[in-house]
């Protein structure tokens, strides 16, 4: 097993943990109706890779490890389209199509929003 | 025309606090009998799937907080007035009308929030649905001046 798998399955772990943590937070103030959880764990995931991408991009000697690590590892476990699709779906299920609407477009266009909001503060750090 | 039984709809809205009150003080004034309803939406219990908790869970969260809501605003009532509390379960207009039907009601009891436009159309709940489907009359108690 080279560095780069240790270094994904370690951010992965951090990320998911994270993630898991976020969502029970949540749960206590909005344990039913919009999943404000997967929502803002998404967002602040579009946020960090972009921030990440955009500090990489200035940084050239940062090694491919840790590149690895933050990206593929750290936000890839942190953020999660498999729930964001099996609560919209749901949501579609249940009739709910003003949530399920703000909840679609709002993960897709905020995320983007984010992402870019990420990269363009990159550059102050 | 005299009324008798006061359904008041009820959910976890800023505005059903008020309507609530306004509800049971008619009824303790008329001398009738009070009803408070309050639909489980399932629809909502879509649960968290991240954090462990299933749509089973999340309903029994629902039911519990519904419960809970009941029991504070029954505490709301005057002492010695007739009071039923009906919990249904889906949409929540059609449980209410279904109540209205079931209990007899001569009177429903809603609350709004006075929004107007886009913001009605987006946060509307079952109050608006009800004024437009209910057979029998319906006091609005808005949310503004209260």
């Amino acid at each position: 097993m080279n560095r780069s798998v240790l270094f994904i399955g370690l951010g992965g772990f951090i990320g998911s943990v994270s993630r898991y943590w976020v969502q029970q937070y949540f749960l206590r103030f909005v344990p039913v109706g919009f999943p404000l959880g997967t929502f803002l764990v998404n967002i602040v995931g579009c946020l960090l890779i972009g921030l990440f991408l955009g500090f990489f991009e200035r940084h050239t000697e940062v090694s491919l490890s840790w590149r690895l690590f933050l990206t593929t590892g750290f936000c890839g476990g942190f953020t999660t389209f498999s729930t964001f699709a099996y609560e919209s779906v749901t949501l579609a299920r249940t009739s709910e199509l003003v949530l399920l609407a703000m909840y679609a477009a709002g993960s897709l266009l905020v995320g983007m929003l984010a992402a870019f909001l990420g990269f363009w503060a990159a550059r102050f750090i | 025309m005299s009324f008798q039984k006061i359904l008041i709809y009820v959910d976890e809205s800023p505005q059903c606090y008020h309507a609530t009150q306004a509800g049971l003080d008619l009824a303790a004034d008329l001398g009738a009998e009070a009803g408070l309803v309050c639909v489980l939406n399932e629809a909502r219990a879509i649960g968290n799937i991240d954090a462990g908790q299933t749509h089973a869970e999340a309903e029994a969260v629902l039911l519990a907080r519904a419960e809970e809501l009941l029991a504070q605003l029954a505490a709301l009532a005057a002492p010695g007035l007739r009071l039923s509390r009906f919990l249904p379960r889906g949409e929540p207009a059609e449980q209410v009308l279904a109540v209205i039907e079931a209990w007899a009601a001569d009177l429903l009891v809603v609350g709004t929030t006075g929004r107007h436009g886009v913001l009605s159309l987006l946060l509307g709940g079952a109050a608006e649905h009800l004024l437009e489907r209910a057979h029998c009359p319906v006091l609005v108690v808005p949310l503004k001046g209260a």
